[in-house]
């Protein structure tokens, strides 16, 4: 009896409480004249079918009613139905909105091979957790880190363009070489910074991205090699950018090689630059934070005055990371 | 049938349920001269068609709380004597409505014979 109570749980809560009583005494019945081994199965073959085919339609029914009722209270207070309507579409849109960006920033992986190595490296002094870096931290991390098997910094830029149609403002990043191959793309048309390209005083060079491109040159392949003027200076374009690639966020349409000179190596405590690594094979997130904080340890050892208490803080890209 | 139609007039005609689900038509049959339990229309059903239909717990129930929301049928009051009773059990006797909707079904299907007949479809005897 038990099993054929568990069975009407299948049924909507209603149709059990007001029937299942009554249907548990016409099954003792039948099950009382039922004999035999072959007929007491029988009798659970039907049963079962018969649970199973009334079950589904009656879940139906009262769904249907609900839908019903609903749509009547709806339409006798149309004006209530338009603000219900209006207010539910409002929420769907900023529902939408917001998982939109969450999406891009916090879970969609970036869209190149490896994403998930590529980390962002922060020095931490008390208090903060994610503080630029100073190019003399940076260029130590470089020399003695071992979980990463590239790391490059890039300096948030922005700057006005003229001589191409409007002047406008345009957002971008010195970039440090090797940095785009860390993000795994590489320019469409033309060539990647060198380290010759980030040495202090080499020409100044522009990659632009595919959109400045085709807006200030038409898509014209020949605008390699020509100049373009930001902030006063000419710049060499050397490359673009494939469509659809953006950093350091939404709004970059240009980068300029970082060229960090003796005098930008002088002084611990200017901490501008944002920097990025990838984890070597093998190596995983806790063993990188473990080698920063060893790293950070000796510096706050070798320079006390500007490290002392820092340590770094490292953390997966997706999120705030680099995108395209 | 215009089920919804039946349910939201005040006074739904008996034409509007025809035509009779098959297990509706028995249980009004059932009904036509007193009240029953369940399983008492589960056995008369099954007694009068000689066992060719046995209407399973699911069909009945499901069947019986239509015809009440309908008003083919309501729950009668008087029950036996508690000793000779399972409390379980809840009785049902047909309503005026649902006797004229099994009149009218009746009508449909003798008119349904009729023209059948006329076609040439006379059961072999």
């Amino acid at each position: 009896m038990s099993v054929y109570r568990e069975l009407l749980r299948l049924y909507p809560a209603g149709f059990r409480n007001e029937y299942g009583e009554e249907m548990c005494a016409v099954f003792e019945e039948k099950r009382r004249r039922a004999s035999g081994f072959f007929q007491v199965s029988a009798l659970w073959v039907e049963v079962l079918f018969d649970v199973i085919r009334h079950a589904i339609p009656l879940h139906a029914d009262s769904v249907w009613q609900d839908l019903r009722y609903t749509g009547r209270s709806l339409l006798r207070a149309p004006v209530f139905a338009l603000t219900v309507v209006l207010v539910a579409a409002l929420g769907i849109g900023a529902n939408t909105a917001v998982f939109t960006v969450v999406d891009h920033v916090l879970i969609r992986p970036l869209p190149f091979q490896g994403a998930d190595r590529v980390v962002r490296v922060w020095e931490s002094p008390p208090g903060y957790t994610r503080m630029e870096v100073s190019p003399p931290n940076y260029r130590d991390w470089q020399s003695t880190v071992t979980s990463f098997d590239a790391m490059a910094a890039y300096n948030r830029t922005s700057a006005n363009v003229v001589g191409q149609g409007d002047p406008e403002r345009i957002q971008g990043a010195a970039l440090g070489a090797g940095l785009l191959p860390i993000l795994g793309v590489a320019p469409v048309l033309g060539r990647d910074f060198s380290e010759d390209d980030s040495v202090e005083g080499a020409p100044a060079t522009v990659i632009l991205s595919y959109g400045l491109w085709r807006r200030s040159f038409g898509g014209d392949p020949r605008a390699l090699g020509r100049t373009i003027v930001l902030d006063d200076e000419q710049h060499v374009i050397i490359g673009v950018m494939p469509p659809g690639f953006m950093f350091p966020d939404r709004r970059g349409e240009y980068w300029t090689a970082l060229q960090l000179g003796p005098n930008d190596y002088g002084d611990r405590n200017n901490n501008y630059l944002e920097v990025i690594a990838r984890l070597q094979d093998g190596v995983s997130l806790e063993m990188a934070r473990a080698e920063m904080a060893q790293v950070m340890r000796q510096l706050a050892i070798a320079h006390p005055a500007e490290n002392e208490s820092k340590t770094a803080t490292v953390k997966r890209c997706p999120g705030r990371a680099p995108s395209h | 049938m215009d089920i919804l139609g039946a349910m939201t007039n005040s006074k739904p005609s008996a034409h509007d349920f025809l035509p009779l689900p098959l297990a509706t038509f028995h249980i009004l049959m059932s009904l036509a001269n007193g009240e029953r339990h369940g399983y008492a229309i589960i056995q008369d059903v099954s007694a009068r068609t000689d066992g060719a239909l046995e209407l399973s717990a699911g069909t009945l129930y499901r069947s019986i709380q239509r015809m009440l929301e309908q008003g083919l049928i309501v729950e009668a009051r008087r029950r036996p004597a508690s000793i000779r009773d399972d409390q379980r059990r809840r009785y049902y006797r047909v309503t005026p409505l649902g006797r004229d909707v099994a009149r009218a079904e009746t009508a449909r299907l003798l008119e349904l014979v009729q023209f059948a007949r006329a076609s040439g479809f006379v059961p072999a005897t």
